[in-house]
């Protein structure tokens, strides 16, 4: 027999009109990400839709539809010209979602343009994955819903009962959400795709030129959250080292390609001491592929990348956040024999600049001899002297360093770390600069550490004979409290915090209260990262095995299909309750427990009392239950027979007083033997 | 071929859901499937998924998931917009070859379900969508086609609803044992047909109906109201009656064998558009149908009567 699913009936006006309010949502977030050109489209043809409901404008007819979606495709084309990709479909779509407007005349087509809505909304999250547009998505999705309904049922009437009634609909599909989430088996991609364009976002540079530290010192935005295993180390050890930079060719440092190259963890030379920490470390989305780490760290599990420089690598550049787990060691000795192109690439300054850094650096040779102790003077130097932290150094020239070091005596960490690097190889001993992060912000709400791009620091590493690199950070020397509280109570200390700017509502700190908001929410921001976002396969693995004791793909699928069972048929009852369960006055299991008390006292209800009559004879026996009693027969009239079902207070007080009832009476019980009732 | 398939089927839903006045919509009697519109968000969903594994994006997953307990709520709450509907046959109206006779159904719900935008009827003949939120009782006017005279029986009506989302439907197939007769097509047919019997006197034939009014005389008591001159009266002059002739006649006979025409439903036709006549007219009307007699009489039941008669006299049962 046929079936008469009218798919060409009218579209009703809730509908439509949930439909242009999701549409509207959804495009909202693109205002200023999409060209203006595609929002007027957008726009236009919403406007032409109410047009068409208004009976003014007519549907856009055959040919007008295969030019307006031929000239946008060409006109797609042109714009992502040199980039046709992820992008380039993502803007097509949207399009298409709209431009489908001018023809939704019937239920079919609002069935395609909802669906198209649905996927729209979900390309959404390959640019953000934040908490944000998590929400936003699923308010878009309510929506689109909200429409699909409004479609297949017109006297909705008014504005909250058909979001109420979605709502409580997909409430209830969040368990069968929940279990698919969980136990649903994480695959390998199936096949490559167009990843989507990266955005411009804060993070080390892989130069360092003297004078371009400044506004990345700035932004407040979190570089990568921590969690260590036991305790959160001393502020003054958290050198989150990064990147070195062992190229330098008279004006910027530059990172070598030697000390990129991949080699073994474990053919680094170090020696290990007692003591370590064990971490994981959730990076936020960022342009490079460098991972942050306390030195020596070996990866804990696989995937992560070493060099030659004892840092740690990610093979690609990560769309999303990225989570690794680490084992930092205490160490000793690390790299105690140079090879001779790596004591050369360290030793190298190349060009004639800086004439008066290299001169100190010949005095400072010849009076001090060993490597360790020339290092002590220009740490000394650093101390001593007029040296002065600064966010806002004056610029020099070609000269910079003799700028620095001996004329302004102003600068920030690069500086510093510059100043000294220059001075050793100049002393002939080999250097590198080293920049990566220090010290952190503990949230008091989760056991963690979130560090923030203005926490970015630079220090220097110096070759000791017989010893390895050994780390020396000449900024501990001019600004401790760089070093002991972290960036920015020093700048706070200094009057050059600069709340309005790049700061954003870090500047608020000072009321107490905005500063519990900021860390709470970074605390669900790390939540979020941890729990959600990094649910791989990994996770899910290791989850199921430490939870049910076996972490394979077959127990997932075992669990998938077990819970979600179970997840299905709980839904079944709860939706058949009304027909699965006989509907009970609502202070029925109220009565059943106090008539069983008071039988318990030997007084039985008569089939033919009323509940208030029944209280006042056993209240004449039991004149000590009489308070309670009355107070039950009251409530429980006054629920029986007015209409009260949803009176919460009520039916919560009638089982208190069921609770004292049961109280008294067993007290009662033990003290004597129950009495005669008249 | 297809009739075989199409008559054991109708035999396997005698079986599963058999014929009765009143029904009330269980397990056995639902069937649900999902609509072409559930295939394509099926479709969807599995789209939403390659994205989600492909970008290894657990937003995206998130939001299939969601998808897909969407469904999974759409499949329960489909099911449960007809699961418990209690569904009766109420009385119907016949109408004419050629027209519709309307049957009426009454949903009834218990207190605490309610049952939105069901469609029901046959495929065929248009659906009527109606929703069981604000009374728990409500009566369904459905309209079915009648193309020839005789005893309509319906096929099963169809009940379904694809509520909330349009997702999936679930259906049933009711027998309610309605019938109805269906009258005969009314043919123009002038004179009328009749057999005129003036009260007492000798019987004679006659093609004109008389309506031979004699005098007008101010009222008396036990006038029959008809005969009032009622216009008068409304404009404020006494009330007067009408009087007819003696020979005004008391009642005309309908006879199949005296009417013209081809064959028997050409007659029976005719016969139809003369009793609508004189139901309109102040006589009394009989039909006599072969050996079939009734009476002359008036009023609406008795139109009703003798249309009856008209539709059973030699006809068949059908369904269509």
């Amino acid at each position: 027999m046929s079936t008469s699913v009218s798919y060409d009936s009218q579209i009703s006006r809730g509908s439509l009109f949930w439909l242009l309010s999701a549409q509207f949502a959804l495009i909202l977030p693109h205002v200023f990400g999409l060209p203006p050109w595609l929002f007027g489209v957008c726009l236009f043809c919403g406007f032409w839709r109410i047009q068409i409901y208004r009976g003014k404008f007519p549907f856009a007819s055959g040919l007008t539809r295969v030019i307006m979606i031929t000239a946008s495709m060409i006109v797609v084309v042109f714009s992502y010209m040199d980039h046709l990709g992820l992008d380039a479909a993502v803007t097509f779509l949207i399009l298409i979602f709209f431009l489908k407007l001018l023809e939704t005349r019937h239920a079919r087509d609002m069935y395609v343009t909802i669906f198209l809505g649905y996927f729209v909304a979900a390309t959404q999250l390959l640019y953000d994955q934040s908490i944000l547009a998590m929400v936003y998505a699923l308010a878009c999705y309510l929506l689109l819903s909200v429409s699909l309904l409004a479609l297949h049922h017109r006297d909705l009437g008014s504005f909250s009962v058909p979001i109420i009634r979605t709502g409580s609909l997909m409430l209830q599909g969040i368990p069968v959400l929940l279990v698919l989430f969980l136990f649903f088996p994480r695959v390998e991609p199936l096949w490559r795709v167009p990843m989507p364009s990266p955005d411009k976002r804060p993070g080390l540079s892989d130069t360092v030129t003297l004078g371009a530290f400044g506004a990345l010192a700035r932004t407040n935005e979190v570089a990568f959250r921590v969690a260590f295993e036991s305790g959160i180390p001393p502020m003054s050890e958290l050198y989150w080292r990064g990147v070195v930079f062992e190229n330098f060719d008279g004006v910027s440092w530059h990172i070598s390609p030697a000390s990129e190259k991949p080699v073994k963890p474990a053919s680094w030379q170090y020696r290990k001491r007692s003591g370590g920490y064990s971490y994981s470390v959730i990076l936020e989305p960022s342009e490079k592929t460098w991972l942050f780490a306390l030195p020596v760290a070996q990866p804990r599990g696989t995937g992560l990348l070493a060099t030659a420089g004892y840092t740690l690598r990610m093979p690609d550049i990560q769309q999303g956040r990225f989570q690794y787990k680490l084992a930092s060691l205490a160490y000793s000795d690390l790299e105690p024999v140079l090879s001779v192109e790596s004591r050369q690439r360290n030793l190298a300054l190349p060009g004639g600049q800086n004439p008066q850094a290299r001169e100190l650096a010949q005095e400072l040779a010849q009076r001090y001899q060993a490597p360790r102790k020339i290092a002590a003077a220009v740490m000394g130097m650093f101390n001593q002297q007029e040296y002065y932290y600064t966010l806002n150094p004056p610029l020099f020239g070609r000269d910079s360093i003799d700028g620095f070091l001996l004329h302004s005596k102003q600068g920030y960490c690069e500086h510093y770390a510059a100043g000294f690097v220059f001075l050793m190889r100049a002393a002939g001993v080999p250097a590198r600069m080293v920049a990566g992060y220090l010290g952190g912000e503990p949230n008091p709400f989760e056991e963690y550490l979130s560090v923030r791009q203005m926490d970015a620091h630079a220090w220097a590493e110096a070759w000791i004979e017989g010893r390895g690199w050994e780390r020396f950070d000449p900024t501990a020397q001019v600004a401790p409290e760089r070093v002991i509280d972290g960036v920015e109570s020093m700048l706070r200390q200094r009057n050059e915090f600069d709340p309005g700017g790049l700061m954003g509502f870090l500047g608020y700190d000072d009321l107490a209260w905005a500063r519990g908001m900021r860390l709470w929410w970074d605390a669900v921001n790390y939540g979020w990262a941890h729990w959600f976002l990094n649910y791989n396969r990994t996770a899910q693995l290791d989850w199921m095995k430490n939870w049910f004791g076996r972490g394979d793909m077959g127990a997932l699928i075992q669990f998938l299909a077990i819970s979600l069972s179970a997840v299905m048929l709980l839904l079944v009852i709860w939706m058949f309750r009304n027909l699965l369960f006989r509907k009970r006055p609502p202070a029925h299991a109220a009565a059943v427990g106090f008539t069983w008390l008071l039988g318990l006292l030997g007084s039985k209800r008569q089939p033919s009392e009323t509940m208030v009559n029944y209280s006042a004879r056993v209240a004449q026996v039991y004149p000590e239950l009489a308070e309670t009693l009355t107070d039950f027969a009251a409530v429980y009239s006054a629920l029986s027979y007015a209409d009260l079902r949803y009176h919460w207070g009520r039916r919560l007080n009638l089982h208190r007083l069921v609770i004292v009832l049961a109280a008294q009476v067993f007290a009662f019980k033990l003290r004597r033997p129950a009495r005669a009732t008249p | 071929m297809r009739a075989a398939i199409r008559s054991r089927y109708e035999q396997w839903l005698d079986r599963r859901i058999p014929p009765a006045a009143e029904i009330r919509l269980d397990q056995k009697r639902i069937f649900i499937f999902p609509t072409r519109a559930g295939f394509v968000y099926f479709a969807l969903l599995g789209l939403l998924l390659i994205t989600a594994i492909n970008y290894q994006n657990n937003a995206i997953y998130l939001l299939a998931f969601m998808l897909a307990g969407q469904f999974v709520v759409a499949i329960l709450a489909t099911y449960s917009n007809l699961a418990g509907l209690q569904v009766r046959k109420a009385n119907h109206v016949p109408g004419f070859a050629g027209d519709r006779v309307t049957f009426r159904l009454i949903f009834k719900r218990s207190p605490e379900k309610k049952y939105l935008s069901i469609k029901a009827g046959w495929p065929r003949q248009g659906m009527v969508q109606t929703s069981l939120d604000l009374q728990t009782e409500s009566v369904v006017e459905l309209y079915h086609h009648a193309p020839q005279r005789g005893l309509l029986k319906p096929r099963r009506v169809l009940l379904e609803t694809v509520y909330p989302f349009g997702l999936l439907r679930a259906w049933t197939w009711l027998d309610l044992n309605m019938e109805s007769w269906v009258y005969p097509r009314p043919l123009l047919t002038r004179p009328l047909p009749i057999i005129e019997r003036d009260a007492g006197v000798s019987e004679r034939m006659s093609f004109q109906q008389q309506d031979e009014f004699t005098n007008i005389r101010p009222w008396r008591e036990h006038d029959p109201p008809r005969h009032i001159l009622w216009k008068a009266y409304a404009k404020q002059q006494p009330l007067m009656t009408m009087e007819f002739t003696e020979s005004l006649l008391v009642e005309v006979w309908l006879d199949e064998a005296l009417t013209p025409g081809a064959d028997l439903e050409e007659r029976l036709s005719r016969l139809c558009y003369a009793a609508l006549q004189l139901n309109q007219q102040e006589v009394l009307y009989g039909l006599k149908l072969g050996s079939w007699e009734l009476a002359p009489a008036e009023g609406e039941e008795h139109l009703h009567q003798l249309l009856a008669l008209l539709a059973r006299y030699r006809s068949t049962e059908y369904r269509a």
